[in-house]
């Protein structure tokens, strides 16, 4: 097996109130290969968003270890975590979060706007002109996401998270808010993505699209995970 | 740093809360541009470019003091034969002028207006090569002592009264009884020194010699004059205040030598004092102005503490789109250009609103206070006024984006999406809103208590009476034309015989001839030296004018003690409003 891209471990996540302490994530061994499509689910509150958030640098783990590439992260200052949040991960949400202000065009481009090493404007230009025409919306560039479907949208999405060519794409209940139709397209590009290279975590509640990944994990408790396609917690 | 990306969001971010974006124009706009005009008022007075008269450093006016037991009674009135030594004096001065400023009636055009006029030697209008339009200057010919009759005209007066006719030249104007032939005009840009008062245009410039100045008063030392001065260049290198120290030893030997023998010269002494030309023409008017313009200051403090809420009610509806681009790599320094961008962007809009409404108004200014602050004529918005107001914004841009950036969260921002929405990452806290509305109410307050105590004053002066009633009292002016050089005695009947002429007219009941209206602003009293006994010990300043026997029946005056003057007197009378003891 290849080198992991992220690796955790005994991640634990501690949410502090005056009145009590809760436990979101206990202990939590995790590592994520180059190429690999890992599905995480389970019941609500059992911690999916917490983790996916800690992975995404989105969040600080109470404990524990975690790697990117090689590189501790797991206690990063907010510019730290940034810088590598933009290099080397990629979101996709359930409610797609585009910026209603501006066009799909500089939707997509957000993400080369915060590189340390500005990009000239022709070499981006020209990539986020060819990431559109992939998806097929490059007759869509200059519409405001308001405008657009909600598969058309989370096209949009997914293109804006893959622009910066991030080492992980992680995908957070991709088809929560659309039908099934729209649902199934959005899940075919994800797969498709994963064959072409692109390595992903994904959340999901759906069972069906659960199935695709190459290895599905399930949390079922905040310290307890199920491996039923492959041990590598 | 901006970047041309981040504005064009800002711009397509405002395009949607248009009625924000207005509200905030509007209100800084309007704060700002009252600060900007009173910041280009104030330059121009206090910064501002030199006077535009050539060596304007070594202007200066000369006007007599008088002291009586080393006490100022009496400022800025001249003896008449103290003025012409002056002006003969040629130890301290490169070139000096004798001027005279007063009001008369051009007899011969239609509806014979009443004008203000300056007497003038020749050098008065070359001190500040006033430019002309037409014709020329005086010459030295025209001098003091040559009595010829010859007028130089000012712009306007050429533009009001002429119509601008290139055959003005040919033509003269008539004061009393003789005709000023005209032989030049003023170009339409010459600024005429305000040494007198504020905002006074001169309409016609006449010869010294004319001045209406009675011929008693001419060689008597005695009589302290207004409206009356000298002005001069001092010669390079000399130090304006031994001039004047030397000017004042000299003129007080010759008023003491002038008034030998007489008991009230002996406390008494005389002061010329050289005043610089931006002295006289500023006056107290940057007093007012600075004032005014702290007021505006705290305009703008109140628009901004109303901005601050609006913009930080703005950044928490935005909080989700900031959360976005936290989760894409946004470090804060992004979120901070990307709020400066927006809140700059207003801000500039701002200005350019401030700077428009600081041209109009400071044209409207010009109308409506040239009698109260000086150098209005050269008011323009100038570079600095430009740059300041920039600057204002830029400053207010950092500031209002510092407020906001210091109240987001980022970590809880960083949590935002992951959360669903849950937490949230801009919150105003309670001690900024309440800091914001305490300051914005104490603000009001405070210029709501000034306001009120500047209206309470005004309004009690204004309505105060005046002592007397003035319904159905009304003030007939008279132009005495040619009887100015005649005798007390041909003016006392001629007048008679004026009022006897309105008594039979059947809606006057009764009429009183004086020298001023009961409360006179543009022409001041005479001002008199009064003793209570013959040894004229401690003498008192009192003013003074000359009215008939009917004059203080008709106002309805009441008197302290005694009986009003009646027509058989002979000899000097006073009525006195105050008793002295």
């Amino acid at each position: 097996m290849s080198k992991p891209i992220l690796h955790m471990a005994g991640i634990t996540k501690v949410f502090n109130t005056e009145e009590m302490e809760t436990h979101a994530l206990r202990g939590v061994d995790l590592s994520i290969y180059l190429g690999e499509f890992v599905s995480i689910c389970g019941p609500s509150g059992c911690g999916k968003s917490t983790l996916l958030s800690i992975l995404g640098l989105l969040d600080l783990p109470t404990a524990g270890s975690y790697q990117i590439e090689g590189t501790e992260v797991a206690q990063l200052s907010l510019s730290e975590a940034a810088t590598i949040r933009n290099e080397k991960v990629g979101f996709i949400f359930q409610s797609f979060n585009l910026i209603d202000e501006l066009s799909v065009y500089d939707n997509i481009a957000l993400p080369l706007r915060y590189r340390r090493q500005p990009i000239p404007h022709a070499e981006s230009d020209k990539k986020l002109k060819e990431c559109l025409e992939k998806v097929g919306m490059s007759h869509r560039a200059s519409h405001k996401p308001n405008q657009l479907s909600g598969g058309q949208q989370q096209r949009i999405a997914i293109v804006r998270a893959l622009v910066g060519t991030p080492s992980l794409l992680l995908v957070d209940e991709p088809t929560g808010n659309l039908d099934s139709r729209n649902g199934d397209a959005v899940m075919e590009m994800l797969r498709q993505l994963n064959s072409d290279g692109t390595t992903l975590c994904m959340v999901t509640h759906d069972p069906r699209y659960a199935d695709m990944a190459s290895r599905l994990l399930h949390i079922s408790t905040p310290q307890l995970v199920k491996e039923p396609h492959e041990t590598a917690l | 740093m901006i970047k041309t990306k981040d504005l064009s969001a800002a711009l397509q971010s405002l395009n949607r809360v248009r009625r924000y974006s207005a509200t905030i124009i509007l209100t800084l706009g309007i704060a700002l541009g009252a600060l900007v005009t009173l910041f280009n008022l104030n330059y121009q007075l206090l910064a501002a470019p030199l006077l535009p008269y050539p060596d304007e450093d070594r202007l200066y006016v000369i006007n007599g003091n008088l002291y009586q037991n080393k006490q100022l009674r009496l400022a800025n009135n001249s003896q008449y034969p103290a003025l012409v030594e002056i002006y003969k004096n040629d130890t301290f001065f490169e070139s000096i002028a004798l001027v005279y400023f007063w009001e008369d009636v051009i007899r011969n055009l239609t509806g014979s207006p009443r004008v203000n006029v300056s007497y003038v030697s020749p050098e008065y209008l070359q001190l500040t090569q006033a430019p002309l339009a037409l014709g020329r200057q005086f010459n030295t010919d025209e001098g003091l002592d040559s009595r010829i009759p010859v007028a130089v005209i000012s712009y306007q007066t050429w533009e009001q009264r002429f119509q601008r006719s290139p055959n003005v030249l040919e033509q003269s104007l008539q004061f009393g009884e003789v005709d000023f032939r005209i032989i030049g005009v003023t170009a339409k840009g010459f600024i005429e020194p305000q040494i007198y008062k504020q905002g006074r245009q001169t309409a016609v410039w006449l010869p010294w010699d004319f001045n209406d100045t009675q011929e008693t008063h001419r060689n008597n030392w005695r009589g302290f004059l207004p409206f009356r001065m000298v002005t001069a260049k001092l010669k390079a290198g000399i130090d304006p205040d031994s001039a004047s120290h030397e000017l004042s030893t000299l003129m007080d030997a010759q008023d003491q030598a002038a008034l030998a023998g007489r008991s009230s010269s002996i406390e008494r002494s005389v002061e010329y004092r050289l005043t610089p030309f931006t002295d006289k023409i500023l006056g107290d008017s940057t007093t007012r102005t600075l004032m005014v313009m702290g007021g505006t200051l705290v305009l703008l403090l109140i628009a901004c503490a109303n901005i601050t809420n609006l913009i930080l009610s703005r950044a928490a509806k935005q909080q989700r789109n900031m959360a976005i681009q936290v989760a894409l790599g946004a470090h804060k320094k992004h979120i901070f250009f990307a709020l400066l961008s927006e809140i700059g962007l207003l801000m500039l809009v701002a200005a350019l609103l401030a700077i428009l409404l600081t041209a109009v108004s400071s044209e409207a200014l010009k109308v409506i206070a040239a009698e109260q602050i000086s150098r209005l004529q050269e008011l323009t918005l100038n570079w600095p006024t430009l740059l300041f107001a920039l600057l204002c914004a830029l400053f207010l841009a950092v500031f209002f984006a510092t407020i906001v950036s210091r109240q987001i969260n980022y970590r809880v921002l960083n949590q935002m999406l992951q959360s669903s929405g849950k937490g949230y990452g801009v919150q105003i806290s309670p001690l900024i809103r309440k800091v914001l509305i305490s300051s914005q109410v104490a603000m009001t307050c405070l210029l709501i208590v000034v306001s009120l105590q500047i209206f309470l004053h005004a309004n009690r002066l204004i309505n105060q009476p005046f002592g007397f009633p003035l319904d159905n009292v009304q003030v007939l002016t008279l132009n005495i034309g040619n009887l100015r050089s005649a005798s007390a005695a041909e003016r006392e009947s001629y007048l008679k015989a004026i009022r006897q002429r309105l008594l039979t007219h059947p809606k006057v009941q009764n009429a009183s001839l004086s020298l001023n209206t009961p409360i006179s602003i543009s022409r001041p009293l005479w001002t008199t030296s009064l003793s209570q006994d013959a040894s004229r010990q401690n003498p008192v300043m009192a003013k003074t004018t000359v009215i008939d026997e009917n004059y203080l029946s008709i106002l309805g005056m009441p008197r302290v003690v005694g009986r009003h003057i009646n027509a058989a007197g002979g000899g000097p009378a006073y009525q006195c409003r105050r008793v002295f003891r």
